[in-house]
């Protein structure tokens, strides 16, 4: 529900940079084991609903700049420093964080907004001027938009996606979080 | 005596409460009701008059009447008994409302009729006892219903203040003396306050002026107070902010804008010390947006920022999305996160009102509850109990 206003809304002015849209793909068809102890089913689940609904964003993804440019780096830089820094003991892998870094990147050079609900991501961009906003961001704009959507439609699927263990960005008890 | 109450040169016009109770030891709390503020007078039931129920501001009515001479007599006539408080109730509010085949106009009252009861619990039937006296008043068309046992002599006489202090007016385009009488405060979050206010449907047009206000002050008892609405308690302020509740205290006893924005989140309005503490939802959201949150509007991250402005260490809750659950009373329990529980939808609980949990590893031990489990999440339980 809170996608179709979405789509309806938003879409037309969406774009997903490269990186994104390939963690999309590979979430999609990530093979869960059984029993599945980090819930990771509705993970994917959502990555191949996406996958299939987003087709055309995804084919059409902001390439990765080559050659890359120092503000890019340096945001990965950026990024990995703060992985670092929270969690000594683990390794930053190499590709970690690209997608957060292209995305804010993609935006600053089109002058639009990112949608994120990780808050290194927030931050990092915030710092460098640019606007975020989370899913329940969102759902806050459509149910502005769309006045066929009440905000308890909305609130039952927010809840819903944070209980699959995805991250909405924000916590959300009931319509009154919403306004 | 009660004939010099009202326009006595030199006594304060304070707000009364009329007691009615065959039990006369309740002189003596009629006597402790007036070291809270009010006036207070303690009547056998057939000595209630007219003159005294038109003065009270609210009546406090005891459940079960045994010493009623008077009554005995009629014990045989169903229409003419009157059994207990709760029917003591109805002839009293027919009465205050002037209704009636004789009556020139119908009245709206704004007299308060709370009950006493020591046996609340026959009275509500099986409920969850959270329930109880919501459920119980909202049947009986009473604003409030309090267990003798528990009921304090200052609640009553905030309960007094409060009807008091009703507002005369009601237009909810001009909600002014309501929002004095919420105690909304002036601020950056007046207008998020007033609009939550307005979601949880208060009766501020018709309902309210053609009861005088009496259905305000029943909302605001029965639909606000016991649940998380634009009000929350302790634990769901602290939570919003990544902690556990004692961290609220350190917090306040601080001098810089953090404990500030707090002294001015809290609700200070007229049934303020009801319930326990209570917090403006908007102030503390507020609160976390201007001084927190940095673009991140996660609890976990608004913890580590308090402790930064604070300067040392503060009890920490440490969930990514607390929720909080309810036991078999509807009592509400430690959060959990988000991830390790189901959404309920009991009776009684407002629709505007934070939503209640239950514990994914409670659910077998909670049957009665398992059974309010939303249909969006019985799927999904189902879908665990398979790995």
């Amino acid at each position: 529900m809170i996608a179709d206003a979405y789509d309806e809304h938003y879409l037309t002015s969406a774009s997903v940079v490269e990186a994104v849209a390939l963690e999309i793909r590979r979430l999609a068809s990530e093979q869960i084991p059984g029993g599945d102890p980090n819930r990771h089913r509705e993970r994917a689940s959502a990555a191949q609903s996406a996958v299939g609904r987003y087709r055309a964003l995804l084919d059409a993804a902001i390439p990765r700049p080559d050659p890359v440019p120092a503000a890019l780096c340096r945001l990965q830089v950026t990024f990995a420093a703060s992985a670092k820094k929270k969690r000594p003991e683990k390794p930053v892998h190499a590709e970690a964080h690209r997608g957060e870094s292209e995305s804010i990147h993609a935006a600053i050079a089109t002058s639009k907004g990112f949608v994120t609900c990780d808050s290194d991501a927030h931050a990092v961009a915030t710092r460098r001027g640019v606007k975020t906003t989370t899913f329940v961001g969102i759902s806050r704009g459509v149910l502005k938009r769309d006045p066929a959507l009440t905000e308890r439609q909305v609130l039952k699927e927010l809840q819903r996606t944070a209980r699959h263990n995805i991250d909405i960005g924000e916590v959300v008890n009931s319509v009154l979080d919403l306004r | 005596m009660w004939f010099f109450r009202k326009g006595n040169p030199g006594v304060a016009d304070l707000p009364f409460v009329l007691i009615i109770d065959d039990d006369p030891a309740q002189e003596s709390f009629a006597l402790e009701l007036s070291l809270h503020g009010v006036e207070a007078e303690h009547v056998f039931p057939g000595a209630v008059t007219a003159a005294l129920l038109d003065d009270a501001d609210i009546v406090v009515i005891d459940e079960y009447i045994d010493e009623w001479p008077e009554r005995e007599h009629l014990a045989a006539s169903p229409s003419l008994y009157v059994r207990d408080g709760i029917a003591l109730a109805a002839v009293l509010r027919a009465h205050l409302e002037n209704r009636g085949v004789n009556s020139e106009h119908v009245n709206a009252s704004r007299t308060a009729l709370i009950l006493r009861t020591g046996k609340l619990e026959e009275l509500a039937l099986g409920l969850p006892r959270y329930l109880w006296p919501v459920v119980v008043s909202g049947r009986t068309d009473l604003e409030w219903v309090v267990e003798k046992q528990e009921v304090t002599a200052a609640q009553i006489a905030a309960m007094a203040h409060a009807t008091r202090a009703l507002p005369r007016v009601w237009d909810p385009a001009r909600p002014q003396p309501q929002t004095e009488w919420l105690g909304v405060p002036d601020g950056p979050w007046r207008d998020l306050a007033l609009s939550q206010v307005e979601d949880c449907r208060p009766p501020w047009s018709t309902l309210a002026l053609t009861s005088a206000g009496r259905v305000w002050l029943a909302w605001f008892l029965q639909r606000i107070l016991p649940f998380p609405t634009f009000l929350i308690d302790d634990a769901r302020a602290a939570a919003q902010l990544g902690l556990r509740p004692p961290a609220l205290d350190v917090l306040l006893a601080g001098d810089g804008e953090i404990a500030q924005a707090l002294r001015t989140a809290a609700y200070k309005g007229e049934l303020a010390n009801l319930k326990g503490r209570r917090w403006w939802r908007a102030g503390i959201s507020t609160l976390a947006e201007m001084f927190l949150d940095d673009g991140r509007p996660k609890p976990m991250d608004r913890a580590a920022k308090l402790e930064a402005l604070h300067g040392s260490k503060l009890e920490r809750l440490d969930l990514g999305y607390p929720v909080f659950v309810i036991d078999s009373n509807y009592e509400t329990r430690e959060p959990v996160d988000v991830t390790a529980a189901v959404r309920l939808q009991p009776d009684e609980w407002p629709s505007y009102a934070d939503s209640p949990w239950l514990a994914l590893d409670r659910i077998e031990d909670e049957p009665d509850l398992a059974k309010l489990i939303v249909i969006d999440d019985r799927g999904t339980v189902a879908a665990d109990d398979e790995f």
